[in-house]
């Protein structure tokens, strides 16, 4: 018996095998931003990749929603303890993004409308695990959660994920995002529990 | 970030279903208002749960003080709430999160906007604010269901004797730094304790006390009526100043000592707006009604390079609040939110 929180009983106990450490699982779909929810015109929205040597690859909405399209059905983690299996997107990979991008950099330093940025390695927007989509549950992604489009990268806690992603900028080095300058893992894997610096 | 081990010291009920405790953290390093710590809690097979909750006060040594919102099957927040009992150990860490501050050494003036249980954090802006003898200018406006949700009532909008006074809490050892308003407040503010307290019945003689400035509760109240974003009435009326008699010897909330539907001074430079959504004191100026764009667009701080704007509470109240706070002219790069709870959607 535990020393500590005596009388503590807990949940059902989750599915182990989907539900990263001291993690929850949630029906819902949580909101959490550091601000306001930004208004983005379409018609003036534009996503952009800026690889190591300046040179910018950038695109429309329309051109962007003329990509070829995929469907990741995949479990959420945020780092604020909620899990949220088995979600519906639409939108399109990066390995489809990345295509035409020459580069060597590392690492990828994100910024959103409204001024977020996070960062993370760029091997981990290749090979099928992130994408930039635009529709959740098959309907237009809400702006509280994102919209127009945001980054998905579900192997890692979820505010990699940024929300009215604008740009990605391919660096050389590692450059912290907000969060990551505000004291969270610069990694952020939530199997291992990656939430804090030095966790 | 290690885990270290919290006593409970002490714990009193804000309303029935919020309860304040005070823990002993060995070695507590000390926080900024506004930041959080996790708790984890482990059952007798080993199993382990984890949340954040949001530090109500500035660090008194090693002391500490959070206030739980029970929610819903919430497991960590119902063990907080309803079991915990003083003398016991949970594990803690922290203090985490650096964007949603208010340095007492260098913050400015504040606008903070409170739904529900939101007041958490920014009671310990308040509170912080008090204890550093910082004179920025703080605007607080602070939505909620009726009087009886209030926390941090006493230091909001002053003392029931008749009530609240004589109860006794759990425990019996110092607290950190609690009184939010202003520095007359003399010594220790005694608050309300335990269930019932906040009473609707009560409620004129809680609210007409003399003011100090208070607490908040985290629910998911405050804000539910704003999911639309839509503004809804204007229930303001007229919008008459703060009543020249100074909140802290009588502004309360009962309507005569208002002039009008708008804040009331509570400290030296400190004015509170309440803006209750389904049931007002007796007598009380502003009409139950979900709080507006216009009057936070009336009643915060005007927008100013210095002003930071600190919104938290349910999401669809952050939303709304900080859409307004953007149409008031606020700049967005200084409106720092804290959403909490489903969206619904």
């Amino acid at each position: 018996m535990s020393i500590f929180s005596p009388g503590f009983q807990g949940r059902p106990r989750p599915p182990s095998d989907r539900t990263p450490p001291g993690q929850y699982l949630t029906e819902d779909f949580p909101v959490l931003s550091a601000g306001p929810t930004p208004s983005i015109d379409l018609n003036r929205w534009q996503f952009s990749i800026t690889n190591e040597l300046g040179r910018q690859y950038s695109w429309s909405w329309p051109q962007f929603m003329s990509l070829p399209q995929d469907r990741p059905h995949v479990d959420i983690h945020c780092v604020t303890r909620w899990s949220k299996l088995d979600t519906d997107w639409q939108g399109v990979s990066f390995d489809i993004l990345l295509e035409n991008v020459e580069t060597q950099a590392e690492f990828a330093y994100i910024t959103s409308y409204g001024g977020y940025t996070t960062n993370l390695p760029l091997a981990d927007l290749i090979d099928g695990q992130a994408w930039i989509v635009h529709t959740y549950g098959g309907q237009d992604l809400h702006p509280e959660h994102g919209g127009p489009a945001r980054l998905l990268v579900p192997h890692l806690y979820l505010w990699k994920s940024a929300k009215w992603v604008k740009s990605i900028q391919l660096l050389d080095h590692d450059e912290s995002g907000f969060w990551e300058t505000a004291g969270y893992h610069s990694y952020g894997d939530p199997w291992r529990e990656q939430r804090y610096q030095g966790d | 970030m290690r885990w270290q081990p919290a006593e409970l010291l002490a714990a009193h009920f804000e309303t029935p279903s919020a309860r304040t405790l005070t823990l002993r953290i060995p070695g507590w390093p000390g926080h900024l208002p506004g930041q959080h710590l996790d708790v984890r809690l482990t059952a007798p097979d080993g199993y382990r749960a984890e949340r954040s909750y949001s530090l109500s006060a500035p660090a008194a040594g090693d002391t500490v003080e959070i206030t739980i919102q029970r929610v819903p099957d919430g497991e960590v927040s119902g063990y907080l709430v309803d079991h915990y009992p003083v003398g016991a150990l949970i594990e803690v860490r922290g203090p985490i999160g650096g964007w949603f501050v208010w340095n007492p050494e260098t913050g400015g003036p504040a606008v903070l906007v409170a739904g529900g249980s939101g007041i958490v954090p920014l009671a310990a802006m308040l509170r912080a604010r008090r204890k550093s003898g910082n004179t920025s200018r703080f605007r607080l406006i602070y939505s909620l269901r009726d009087p009886a949700d209030m926390y941090y009532r006493e230091e909001l909008v002053g003392r029931d004797h008749t009530s609240a006074s004589n109860r006794p809490r759990e425990g019996d050892r110092p607290r950190p730094d609690s009184a939010l308003g202003g520095g007359d407040a003399p010594g220790e503010i005694d608050r309300p304790r335990g269930p019932g307290h906040g009473g609707g019945a009560e409620a004129g003689s809680v609210l007409g006390e003399s003011s100090r400035p208070g607490e908040f509760d985290r629910q998911d109240d405050g804000a539910a009526d704003h999911g639309d974003g839509s503004a809804g009435r204007n229930r303001a009326g007229s919008v008459s100043g703060p009543d020249g008699d100074g909140g802290l010897s009588g502004g309360g909330l009962s309507g005569s000592g208002l002039g009008g539907a708008g804040p009331v001074p509570i400290a030296e430079g400190i004015d509170l707006l309440l803006a209750f959504t389904r049931g007002t004191p007796p007598e009380f100026t502003r009409s139950a009604g979900r709080l507006t764009a216009e009057e936070i667009a009336a009643y915060a701080l005007p927008p100013a390079p210095d002003v930071t704007c600190f919104v938290c509470g349910p999401t669809p109240f952050v939303e709304f609040a900080a859409a307004a706070l953007v149409s008031a002219g606020h700049d967005p790069a200084m409106i720092k939110t804290e959403r909490f709870g489903p969206t619904g959607k």
